[in-house]
């Protein structure tokens, strides 16, 4: 029980101020990574080129996260090592947290005096304009069984000679759009060689002021035509994952998820209205469809579509990981939580319902009849009383899911071959958790994010303006001293789970019986024998004194582990 | 919701002289959250915005 591996992506948003003296993001984020590696070992990435990636000496990621047309409005996109069940992750959080917070407040000697300001991290999930990010859960889980497992492997092995037949395509129109604009460059240079002197006008003069207006067009036009190009293969695809993938764990996790926000939602406010969640407004579907950024989905196949579109970039070796009976089962319907009684609750019930969904022990679970409206309805709902329907006619109140699922974990874990005092704290922390948002919600502030934001809000921005309530929703989120769940936290009004001793600990030591182990030793390893080498998630490659080439494969470990 | 319904057993067996109750201290966070949040919040939203982020 609580035994898979999981980790979790967040990604912090950046705010320098003042605005009108930041440097840009990218050269934000390569001072901040500049603190990170001045304080512990690292490595570069394998996307260390298109996303300036780094791997740290306890497993876990950090990279520049940006979309094609907004380079420099990235964010700080880090992931946590893998971990073997929620505690772990939950200590392997703060402790992410922790270091890029120091690393932020030290930025100011990476920048010296050309850019005076203060930079700060908010880890949230929805900025004051509505543009959404955030967070991504992830538990290694079985992605079929039996005929499933079999027609999801024989449909993926299909696919594969309509993208090799695709891969030419793309590429060649992906040629010829660099021709294309090379030329352009070219004859716009020689059309100024006759209208500078003419008419004193110059076209690549226009087109370099106007810089940022044409990288975003051409980023846009690039990512757009990329999905197009893609879509004869990836919309199958996530058909076929669909009809087959997860679907026991999809079973029970849906109306578990749908009203998860009670207990893990970070709450927000939308044009002046409270909702529980920051994420679940902008959640479109159950599963991803297509690779667009805006087509959020409960269930996230992006890992597994990237894995399938790895020849694009001439990376073959991940096609091999298609076949795996265990996959990355990835949540995109997931806050970034402050309070750690909030972080631990969504971690470790989502890890419980898992359990219980592989053993068989939540088939009857209820079938909501419109998931995402159910959603809607219960994350709109601040008092809880919003209800949805089951596809057996009986309905249910977020309380009423929550309180189904917590009575099952506690006969799964009451009928456990082995106990687990982790899957016993788990539980009578969401048991006190529904209790009290069934008769004194006030009793989970500092404990629930919704709930802490809503009460700051109803005092501290009561009779306020909009702009000062949206400046609440949005430092609550802020790591450091001026943020306010720090407040809280400080004065003991936000307990916390994990010791300083057991955080700093984690900040440099890798999680025990994980992949992450021996990624994290090599690391370090590399780093103290000033040896060059590139990590990634799934291997370590790195070049001898004698400049032999030395690749040590994470699968390796986990056959290992099995194995044993 | 306000802060006079979070129960504190823990604090009620504290003796009041010496400790501000959780209810205090809460309230005391909160008006120093209210001070903080009325400095220029339009700059704020200004620097914490995320173009990447989309919908």
């Amino acid at each position: 029980m609580l035994d898979r591996l999981m980790g979790q992506e967040t990604e912090y948003a950046l705010r320098f101020s003042p605005a009108d003296q930041s440097p840009g993001n990218r050269a934000l984020f390569d001072a901040l990574m500049g603190r990170v590696e001045s304080m512990v070992p690292a490595l570069p990435g394998a996307r260390r080129l298109s996303r300036r990636q780094k791997f740290l000496a306890n497993g876990g990621s950090v990279y520049y996260e940006f979309l094609p047309y907004a380079m420099d409005g990235g964010l700080v996109e880090a992931g946590t090592p893998e971990c073997r069940g929620p505690s772990s992750l939950m200590l392997y959080q703060v402790a992410q947290d922790r270091l890029l917070c120091r690393a932020a407040s030290q930025v100011k000697t990476e920048l010296g005096d050309a850019h005076a300001g203060e930079l700060t991290l908010l880890k949230n999930c929805r900025d004051g304009d509505g543009n959404v990010y955030g967070v991504q859960e992830n538990y290694e889980a079985i992605v079929a069984q039996g005929p499933r497992l079999w027609a999801l492997r024989a449909g993926i092995a299909c696919l594969l000679p309509l993208l090799f037949a695709l891969l030419p395509v793309v590429w060649g129109v992906l040629l010829a759009l660099i021709v294309g604009l090379l030329a352009m460059l070219l004859a716009m240079g020689v059309l100024d060689m006759l209208l500078v002197p003419l008419f004193n006008i110059s076209l690549m003069e226009k087109i370099s002021s106007g810089a940022r207006g044409f990288e975003q067009t051409f980023g846009r036009f690039e990512m757009v035509l990329e999905i197009a190009l893609l879509t004869p293969v990836l919309v199958p695809y996530a058909l076929l994952l669909r009809a087959c993938a997860f679907r026991p764990h999809r079973h029970a996790l849906t109306p578990f998820l749908m009203s998860r926000p009670i207990i893990a939602g970070a709450g927000t406010l939308i044009d002046g209205k409270f909702v529980l969640s920051e994420k679940a407004p902008a959640i479109r579907r159950l599963m991803r469809l297509t690779i667009a950024p805006t087509d959020r989905p409960v269930y996230d196949t992006g890992n597994l579509m990237k894995l399938l579109m790895g020849p694009l970039l001439f990376d073959w070796r991940g096609l091999r990981g298609l076949f795996r009976v265990r996959q990355r089962l990835q949540l995109g319907l997931a806050d970034a939580n402050r309070c750690q009684v909030a972080e631990m609750l969504k971690l470790g019930t989502t890890a419980l319902v898992l359990d219980m969904a592989e053993a068989g022990f939540l088939d009857d679970a209820p079938t909501l009849r419109d998931p995402l409206a159910a959603l809607a309805a219960f994350t709109g709902d601040p008092v809880l009383q919003a209800s949805a329907e089951d596809t057996a006619g009986r309905t249910w109140t977020a309380l009423d899911l929550q309180q189904f699922f917590l009575d099952r974990a506690r006969d799964f874990a009451a009928n456990a071959p082995a106990s687990s005092m982790e899957a016993f704290d788990i539980i009578r922390l969401w048991g006190e958790a529904l209790d009290a948002l069934r008769t004194e919600p006030g009793r989970l502030i500092g404990r629930v994010d919704w709930i802490t934001k809503r009460y700051l809000l109803s005092t501290a921005g009561r009779d306020a303006d909009a702009d000062t309530r949206k400046k609440i929703d949005l430092r609550y989120h802020e790591l450091g001293e001026n943020g306010y769940l720090t407040w809280l936290e400080q004065d003991g009004l936000a307990p916390t789970l994990v010791t300083d001793i057991e955080t700093e600990h984690a900040i440099v030591t890798p999680p025990a019986d994980s992949p992450a182990a021996l990624r994290g030793r090599l690391i370090r390893q590399l780093a103290a024998d000033g040896l060059p080498g590139v990590a990634s998630w799934d291997a370590v490659r790195s070049k001898g004194p004698d400049g032999k080439r030395n690749v040590v494969s994470l699968a390796d470990w986990r056959r290992d582990r099995e194995s044993k | 919701m306000t802060a006079q319904q979070i129960q504190t057993p823990q604090t009620d067996r504290t003796p009041q002289r010496e400790l501000p109750s959780e209810t205090e201290r809460l309230e005391a966070i909160a008006q120093r959250v209210a001070a903080d949040a009325r400095i220029d919040p339009e700059a704020y939203r200004r620097e914490s915005r995320v173009p990447a982020g989309g919908e």
